[in-house]
């Protein structure tokens, strides 16, 4: 009997919320072909581009044949445009997008991140993009640029992936000035890496909140360890600049999920319940500004 | 012998372990044996931890030369004397 197939459908609300709507099983047995259909698919969390891209790319290095039926909406059409979530595929995988426009959202489209020169490229062009379309927020540049360096030299040297790194990044105007990063990996996540050294350290929540202290590492190396502490010092140091805006730091890596938060200048560390087991690390660093 | 570095010749921002390590290895090359390096920092305007470390942290810990700094604005300042102090308390100045 044939295969029928399997579709993906995406509402108009599987974009948005924590960015991890969207059911976008990476797996070998999903019937064939695949098809993503987009047709009412409304406004997009970067994190949720990332996912739509990173489910296209391993289902073809899989040689699964798979599609993207577009949205009808030619708002959000262009914003997939904008945040470049097709360019580089293969013809007719990604149904037909409009013109992008000059004056987008996008401070980072969505780049596979291959090499440090990509990760050094990124960093310096979502910097720069920042400090010009997000005014309320050019403190934060300093601070962004170890976000982005640490974050995705992270992902590319401990996750160990063959599919290298993803990242993207946003702005966001109304109600608050915010810009929002996304980082993802496929890779074997913090918690197996961390345990690499602290084998004790079983639950996945409790091995990602250690990633927040300086010297612990997986590696070995009693002077690594470092790159979340100086991500976070970096945060408290542009918020002490601009007093007005805050930073929410989210990482979700295994069954474990950590929240940071910066509240009167210190770090605040949430540790929600375990989640569904998820492969690789899902970072999400949101800046926002309290006043216009 | 003193040999000067100018790390604007390979760019303005440095994000990553593996750069810095590429970088330390030029550096090493055109120091050869000389007891005193300088590396100018002028017109660089970001570094990572990471390459921090893995460039001057790791310099600065070893016994090749005395190693000078200079030209760093302070927030990059802060980030390269917090790496370097993790390797090698009091060992460079700039």
């Amino acid at each position: 009997m044939p295969s029928m197939g399997t579709t993906v459908r995406l509402g108009p609300n599987s974009g948005t919320g924590d960015g991890f709507r969207g059911d976008f099983p990476l797996q070998q047995d999903l019937d064939l072909p695949i098809v993503v259909d987009a047709e009412d698919l409304g406004p997009c969390h970067p994190m949720f581009l990332l996912r739509l891209r990173l489910f296209v790319d391993w289902h073809l290095a899989q040689g699964h044949t798979v599609s993207v039926i577009s949205p009808t909406d030619p708002a959000i059409g262009r914003h997939l445009a904008e945040m470049r979530v097709a360019d580089g595929l293969p013809e007719g995988v990604f149904g037909q997008l409009p013109e992008p426009r000059s004056d987008t959202s996008t401070v980072l489209g969505v780049s596979g991140l291959a090499s440090f020169h990509d990760v050094e490229d990124a960093a310096a062009h979502a910097t720069e993009v920042l400090g010009l379309r997000v005014p309320a927020l050019a403190a934060w540049g300093d601070a962004a640029h170890m976000a982005i360096s640490e974050l995705c030299d992270n992902a590319m040297e401990h996750g160990k992936s063959d599919f290298g790194a993803y990242a993207a990044a946003d702005r966001v105007i109304d109600p608050q000035p915010s810009f929002r990063l996304v980082i993802v990996d496929l890779g074997i996540g913090i918690p197996e890496h961390i345990r690499a050294q602290h084998p004790e350290w079983q639950d996945d929540t409790a091995a990602i909140s250690r990633v927040l202290t300086r010297g612990v590492t997986g590696t070995g190396d009693p002077y690594r360890g470092n790159g979340y502490s100086e991500v976070l010092d970096q945060a408290l140091g542009a918020q002490l600049r601009r007093a007005m805006s805050s930073l929410a730091l989210d990482l979700r890596s295994g069954r474990g999920r950590v929240g940071v938060r910066l509240v009167d200048e210190a770090v605040r560390v949430d540790l929600p319940p375990p989640a569904e087991p998820r492969r690789g690390t899902w970072v999400t660093y949101e800046v926002i500004s309290i006043e216009p | 012998m003193e040999v000067r570095f100018e790390l604007r010749e390979f760019g303005t921002s440095f994000a990553t372990r593996e750069r810095g390590a590429e970088v330390r290895e030029e550096l090493l090359r055109r120091a050869g044996d000389a007891d005193r390096v300088v590396v100018d920092l002028a017109e660089v305007q970001h570094v990572s931890y990471s390459f921090a470390d893995e460039l001057l942290g790791k310099l600065s810990a070893a016994d090749n030369f005395s190693l000078d700094l200079e030209g760093a604005s302070p927030n990059l300042d802060r980030t390269i004397q917090t790496a370097i102090s993790r390797r090698a308390p009091a060992a460079v100045s700039g």
